[in-house]
Order: structure tokens, then sequence, then C-alpha cells
């Protein structure tokens, strides 16, 4: 698992939480592992191990937390980056879903270590998609769950959203554009911040 | 048989793939232009207007009429946008026959994210095949990729001069230690500024701490430490280098007379007994120096020898003194 992805959990869960659960959550692990280095790579189970004890220490199921995980990387201001990455995927919804295909090759331009899991996407009918994403690591379906669902606000989009498959390998998301432009979504500047 | 058959076409398909063209006619005036090129004149008139007045042609240069295009055999230009900012373009040009004129299509190349935000472009302004996006994406992923290696080198820098410092640091006094005077040799050596080395050895130190204990004793090295750095100038070291052994380098400072003033002030500060939990300790002190300057070479091992020697000279002549080795 790419440094960071693990660091921005971290950010996540001391953002959300505090401090204290996080620094619980390692000590109680015994990982030797102060702070996560977002350019160094982990095991798999090192973050799989967090997500459980975090699980535990805060009684929630592990598959809300990432969803709130993927929630946070689209609505919290302290991690606008990620939100700014995805939105440029597509000028309104359905473009952006489309663009999940191209989201592992993107991440692959700007970062060549870090992979993110495979993602198909198929229209049944107008308005209904099928998003397949790869369950690796496991899990990180949820954590597009959780960014679908904000993203959907962001655009001003009306989208139902659930889980219909899950297998080991894959995990099916089906999403229904109930309304493309229901709300005023968040405005977006294409602009990077900084440049005039 | 002819190969290239004229195909109709309307702009409007044009506007389509190529949101960002100019169709200009044989006397340079613009006939049409792509929606993206109207957002970025905004509310200045676009078609109808001579295209050498709205962009600069900045290569090749030698253009400065539309008759002159038809000769260009390079296929891309470089353009200046005619407004405050001086937004660079990059153009492909072709000259179309069947309509006597010819069509520029343009793109922002490395300005994208500039551009951007001035003309206040959004996905969609940009041709689908265009690597715009593509390059908006990278310039933010590289912004975010950047950030986070400058925290890292930053946090990397702070913790090594933190080690650093604590390998080159007593412990107990807070002097340099020996790793730090060898370094200071080599530097000094270097950059060859006469300087001077003082060894200073206490007198009666191993009395204070077989009575009063290895807290009392410590406390007169803290005492000690404090004096001697004091004494001393910003630009000198002040290094402990064993039990109750310091030396000092003093940059720049070879004379004589005023080392001599400097060793006496040190041994009557040091001889000033240390209360430690209220019993007075009481230490002195022997000294030898070197100058630099008696040496051809000066060489850091020689030189400490001759100080110790020096400093060896005091303790017999009676402790409580000094030597300045000449």
């Amino acid at each position: 698992m790419h440094g960071l992805i693990l660091w921005t959990f971290e950010f996540f869960v001391r953002l959300t939480y505090g401090n204290q659960v996080w620094t619980g959550v390692l000590s109680k692990l015994d990982l030797s592992l102060n702070a996560v280095e977002p350019l160094f790579h982990y095991d798999d189970q090192v973050g799989l191990s967090i997500l459980q004890q975090l699980a535990v220490d805060l009684n929630r199921d592990r598959q809300s937390l990432l969803e709130d995980f993927g929630t946070f990387l689209v609505t919290d201001t302290r991690v606008e980056r990620v939100r700014r990455l995805l939105r440029f995927g597509g000028v309104d919804y359905t473009d952006f879903l489309h663009s999940l295909e191209d989201l592992k090759g993107r991440s692959l331009l700007a970062v060549p270590d870090l992979h993110l899991p495979n993602i198909q996407v198929d229209e049944r009918q107008p308005h209904r998609f099928e998003i397949t994403c790869e369950n690796i690591p496991k899990g990180a379906p949820y954590v597009l769950l959780g960014v679908l669902r904000a993203l959907a606000d962001d655009f001003g989009s009306l989208v139902f959203l659930e889980v219909t498959a899950e297998t080991a390998d894959n995990v099916v998301i089906t999403a229904d554009l109930l309304e493309c432009q229901h709300a005023e979504g968040r405005e977006f500047l294409w602009a990077t911040g900084g440049v005039s | 048989m002819n190969m290239e058959r004229p195909i109709p076409f309307t702009c409007g398909v044009l506007d389509r793939v190529l949101p960002m063209h100019l169709m200009i006619d044989a006397k340079g005036i613009i006939q049409h232009a792509g929606p993206t090129i109207q957002k970025v004149f905004g509310d200045r008139d676009v078609v109808g207007r001579n295209v050498f007045g709205l962009l600069e042609l900045k290569r090749p240069r030698n253009i400065k009429r539309i008759e002159d295009v038809r000769g260009i055999d390079t296929k891309r230009v470089r353009l200046k946008i005619r407004d405050e900012y001086e937004t660079p373009l990059t153009g492909a040009v072709a000259f179309m026959p069947d309509l006597n004129c010819v069509l520029l299509n343009l793109s922002f190349g490395y300005s994208i994210a500039e551009a951007v935000a001035r003309y206040e472009l959004t996905g969609s302004d940009f041709a689908p095949t265009e690597l715009a996006v593509e390059m908006l994406y990278l310039v933010e992923a590289k912004t975010a990729a950047m950030d986070i290696a400058s925290q890292l080198a930053h946090r990397l820098h702070d913790e090594k001069e933190v080690a650093k410092n604590e390998a080159q640091t007593d412990g107990l006094t807070g002097l340099a230690n020996r790793r730090a005077l060898d370094l200071r040799f080599g530097r000094q050596l270097k950059r060859n500024v006469p300087f001077s080395l003082m060894h200073l050895d206490l007198d009666y130190f191993k009395s204070v701490n077989d009575t009063h204990g290895h807290a009392a004793g410590d406390a007169v090295l803290e005492a000690v430490a404090d004096v001697l750095q004091q004494e001393t100038r910003e630009v000198d070291l002040v290094a402990r280098v064993g039990g109750d052994e310091f030396v000092i380098v003093l940059d720049n400072l070879v004379c004589p007379a005023r080392l001599e003033k400097i060793a006496a002030r040190l041994i009557q500060r040091i001889e000033k007994p240390v209360v430690f939990r209220d019993i007075e300790c009481g230490v002195s002190a022997s000294i030898g120096v070197v100058l630099s300057t008696s040496y051809v070479h000066p060489d850091p091992l020689e030189m400490a020898e001759d100080a110790d020697q020096a400093l060896y000279a005091s303790k017999r002549a009676g402790r409580a003194a000094f030597t300045v080795s000449r």
C-alpha cells in the first residue's frame, strides 16, 4: 500500500476522531511505526490492521469507516486537492463517472508507484451505471462509494448509490442518476491554486 | 483522378472539434472564431478584426501580412495574445485553397494553468483530444507531490540538525565534544586564519568528586563550562574533551599578551567556589596555550601535543597557572 493512502487515512482519523484515537490504535497494534511517511510503501496488512483496530475502538463497522473516509476526501477542505483531482475528471456527474476508468492511469501519470484499483463503468440503461471496482486493497470499493456519494452533492446531482454485488475480487456499485442538476453544486475553479 | 475532393463543412463542426480555431480570409480578417477563442477575448470583438491586431506572431517573426502566411513552411507557429497578460499560444496553420482562407488552430501549451485562471475556462472549453485536462491534472498532482516532498525534506533536515547537534555536544555541560573539536580543527586549517589553542585542566577536581560525590563534581563542571562560555566569544569553540579537561579554539587571536590576560581571568573565575547543596566546592585550573603562528605548517595533532606540554609545564609550576608556548 502506498504511503500516500495510509498517510491520508491518518489525516482523516486525526482530524475526524482526534489524535488520541490514532496514537491509541498504533500503540495497541504495537507497530514499529510512529508516523506514516507519504513517500514510503507499507504492507497492505498494516493498513488492514489499523482499520480493524479503529473499528474496534470506535465500535463501528469497517465498511462505514471506509465510506466516511471517502466522503472526507471530497468534502474536507483540508484535503481539497483530492476533490480537485477527481473533479478534473468531468464537467458533470455522468462525465465524471465515465472518467473513473481513467483514474488509475491518471494517478500513475502523477505518482508512478501509486496503484489505485481498476474501475469499470457500464451504462446498463439510461441513467443507470454499474461501477465495478477491484477489491484491492480489500475495502477500497467502499472508499469509492463514499467518494461517489460526496461528489454527487459536489456536482449538485441527485444520485442513488448502493453496493449490488460483492465478491472477493470485485465490488459492484450501482448508481441511479435521478437528476443531473438537482441542486446548486459546490463551486469548482479549474485554475490551480497559486497561479494567476 | 482527383484524390482530394473538396469537403463541404460548416463552422459548427469545426467548433466542436477545434474550439480554439480561427478562420482568416485573404485580407487577414477573422471570419470565424471557435467558442473558446471568443471566451478568451471576452467582450472584445473577434470576428471582423484583423488577426494581427489580436495576436502577435512570435515565430516565424518575418510574417507581417496574411499573404505571407502561405509561405510559412513550418506547421507550428508561436504567438502571443495582445492583452494585459501576453499569454503565449502555440498554433497550427494551414492554407485552405478552395475557401481562399487560412485555418489557424490554437493551444495554450505550457501556459494552460495560467490561461485557465485568467480566462475562467473549464474542461468543456477544450477539445476532448487535447491534453488540457491531463495537463491541469498533472500540474495539480505535481504541486501536491512537491508539497509533500518539501515537507519531508524539511522534517529530515530538522531531524538531521538535531542529531548532528547531539552527536557534537557534551551531554552534561552542553559544550562541544571531541568530535566537534576535530571538525573545527579541519575547518580552521582550511580557512587559513591564525588561531590559538588553549588546553585547560581542572586542579583538585578529583578531591571534590571523592569528598562530595559525583553530583557535586557535575555541578562544578557545569559552572566551569559557564565561565568558559562567558569569557570567550561566539566565534571561539569551547569543548569538553575528557572528565575535567577542556580545549578552547580562539579564532583569529594570537596575541600572547591578550591570551595571558584571558587565561589569568579564566583561572581567577574558576577558583571562585561553587556552592552545591550548601557545600563550597573549590577547584582551580592549569592552562597551556599554543599559537598557530608558531608553526610553518600548523598541524592539529602537533599543536594539541604542544598545548598538552604547555599545560604540564603549568602543572609543574605549582598549578593554578598558565603557560603560553612561543
